[in-house]
């Protein structure tokens, strides 16, 4: 059974801006990992009546992390989470619609799959991070290893620290932000995806190439930078898109959108 | 088409055999998972990669639903048999009766079941999603890279439309072909592959999860895969151009393999490539458990295409073109006579110990299979 507790904190995670504030929300639902585990926890969280609204999801806080393995996993429940405590593997894989922050380092395939939601994770991530993720956030606010984002279809990875080799490698759509530096071959045989980098890449791979950072681009990164609650301004990064997306661009210049702005 | 393995031949019963009845039911053999849970699979015939995309997703989930209801396991994404506006029927649970059993719980229930289904774990997961974990008896974890109909490690821009459907003026990859993935991108390396099948299991505790794999290198690779403790091996054997009885040599060889790795109980199921129902049956009795009837099954394909281009008007492509009547009628003069040949003899080898099941015409080859011989070899 969940354990209820008192909020006696007066944030306002709505309205919150800053990764600080956002994690400071207070739980009124409190469970032990230690007591449930796997399936029975998510049993245990499905259990925990949703709130109506959309700004103020109940909120819940998973104790006893200590680097469980593929916890979390296919969690459909629009529902805020704080887990204080590392996880392992496969953790959040398949989510939807929640909202979970993790205080502490993920194994391999953080949030892999994922289709809606949030997952923040306060600490460094592990291989295939966002991996095949279909929509959503992911927020890694340390760094995160090989492979990072790889045959994603939608949703946008933000990364804090470095990413290792072979970022973006076969994805098909979305967005990757990445705050420091990234390995070898980044954006390999990637489709409509963009990659936003702060830093420097080891290597680009051969299909992709640095493009111009448009007005467009910069206020559209700065929102998502916001959005992932990630310090910084959006003129300090700069763009990879595929080749063919860039000479496409280049090519309608002034006639997809003209007036814009 | 004749056997490619017409050089073996199945053998009766010793003559001083006790007279036996045949079994009253068809024999269903079972797959027994990891938890020790066992997945019933009613014939040894599997349908590995239907090309889904060469027929409307409404043909194709007819299709589906035709073929596993002749107890045939049929390979499938709910995106590949389902459209924006109609959800996959194959993939939806068919309500039966449960068995009554109040001595246990005391209620009568009803369960879930689905038609024999099994969920393509691909590399980069295209068109996969998490509903897919909902009900296939088996998943196949796909370490063989796909190939495209070009020859590129690759998915057409056809295939990768009915997964990942796009607005038309933005095709992914500029309308081309997509490049295919050849290791899992969460996972560090094969040694480490546990992890992933244990996060299946976690995610879809009904299946059994199975590993394929291409042959090329399969002394060196089966061993290691094996470590990762998958409840099945699929071996495919369709992308060499193999003889019959070197197809014969590879089954053999996997099974021992297997056996001697203490394996014994996994099951083997093989990619064969193009087959006949005898050749289907003789690798049943060189210790596959299941064969793949690829070739057969994408007769149906390419007639149901055939029967949906007749229909195409000039005002378009019209998804009804094709009905059920249609699918059936194909159906019966492509598959069932040949499912009910593999049927009946797997049906008879069954009466025979495993070591007299088959023989050889040539004697070199009955050593390399550890088979008897039963003819000399041409003067």
């Amino acid at each position: 059974m969940a354990k209820s507790s008192e909020s006696s904190s007066t944030a306002e995670p709505g309205n919150a801006t800053s990764g600080e504030d956002l994690l400071a929300s207070r739980p009124t639902h409190e469970l032990s990992m230690q007591d449930h585990s796997g399936i029975a926890l998510i049993h245990a969280i499905r259990n925990i009546p949703i709130s109506g609204d959309d700004e103020d999801l109940t909120q819940v806080k998973l104790t006893g992390a200590s680097g469980q393995p593929n916890q979390l996993m296919n969690l459909n429940h629009p529902i805020r989470m704080e887990v204080d405590g590392p996880l392992g593997n496969y953790a959040c894989a398949l989510n939807a619609q929640s909202d979970i922050r993790i205080t502490g380092a993920v194994g391999h395939g953080v949030a892999e799959g994922m289709v809606s939601g949030k997952v923040r994770v306060r600490g460094a991530a592990g291989v295939g991070a966002g991996a095949s993720m279909t929509g959503g956030t992911l927020a890694i606010y340390g760094s995160a290893g090989d492979r990072c984002g790889a045959g994603m279809r939608g949703g946008g990875i933000f990364v804090r620290g470095d990413v290792g080799d072979e970022a973006g490698v076969g994805a098909l759509r979305g967005t990757i932000v990445i705050g420091g530096n990234a390995g070898k071959n980044l954006g390999d045989a990637m489709s409509n995806v963009t990659v936003f980098i702060r830093g420097q890449a080891e290597s680009l791979a051969e299909g992709v190439a640095e493009a111009p950072l448009r007005n467009r681009e910069l206020l559209r990164l700065g929102l998502l930078l916001i959005n992932a609650s990630i310090r910084g301004e959006a003129k300090d990064f700069r763009r990879i898109v595929p080749k063919a997306i860039l000479q496409a661009e280049q090519s309608q210049q002034g006639e997809i959108n003209p007036h814009w702005r | 088409m004749t056997d490619r393995l017409e050089k073996l031949c199945f053998l009766p019963p010793p003559v001083d055999t006790p007279w036996t009845g045949p079994p009253h039911d068809d024999p269903i053999d079972h797959v027994r998972r990891h938890d020790g849970g066992l997945i019933d699979i009613p014939t040894p015939l599997f349908w590995f990669d239907p090309p889904w995309h060469h027929v409307s997703a409404h043909i194709a989930d007819q299709i589906a639903i035709a073929v596993a209801e002749l107890g045939i396991h049929v390979t499938a994404l709910r995106s590949d048999l389902s459209e924006s506006e109609r959800e996959s029927e194959f993939c939806t649970p068919i309500e039966v009766d449960g068995q009554t059993d109040e001595s246990a719980n005391g209620s009568n229930e009803w369960e879930d079941r689905f038609l024999p289904r099994v969920l393509p774990y691909r590399v980069e997961r295209y068109g996969f999603q998490p509903d897919d974990l909902f009900g296939p008896q088996i998943i196949d974890v796909r370490l063989s890279i796909a190939r495209d109909q070009l020859g590129h490690f690759g998915y057409s821009p056809a295939r990768i439309e009915r997964w990942e459907s796009t607005p038309a003026d933005q095709p992914l990859a500029g309308g081309g072909w997509v490049p295919a993935g050849s290791f899992f991108p969460d996972v560090p390396s094969v040694a480490e592959l546990n992890s992933k099948l244990m996060q299946l299991r976690e995610l879809a505790p009904q299946a059994a999860i199975f590993i394929s794999l291409n042959s090329h290198r399969l002394t060196q690779e089966l061993p290691s895969l094996l470590k990762a403790e998958p409840d099945g091996v699929i071996l495919r054997l369709d992308d060499v151009a193999l003889s019959g009885m070197q197809l014969a040599r590879i089954t053999s060889l996997a099974r021992k393999l297997l056996d001697d790795t203490n394996h014994q109980e996994t099951p083997l199921w093989i990619v064969p490539g193009e087959i006949t129902a005898d050749d289907a049956a003789k690798l049943v009795a060189l210790g596959a458990s299941a064969v793949a009837v690829d070739h057969w099954c994408s007769e149906i394909i390419a007639s149901a295409s055939q029967a949906n281009t007749s229909t195409i008007s000039v005002a378009g492509f019209n998804p009804s073109g094709v009905d059920n009547a249609v699918v059936q009628h194909v159906i019966e003069e492509k598959l069932i006579a040949k499912v009910e040949r593999v049927k009946g003899l797997c049906s008879s080898i069954n009466s025979v110990p495993a070591n007299q099941r088959l023989a050889c015409l040539s004697g070199s080859w009955a050593r390399a299979l550890r088979i008897p011989t039963i003819a000399v070899e041409d003067a």
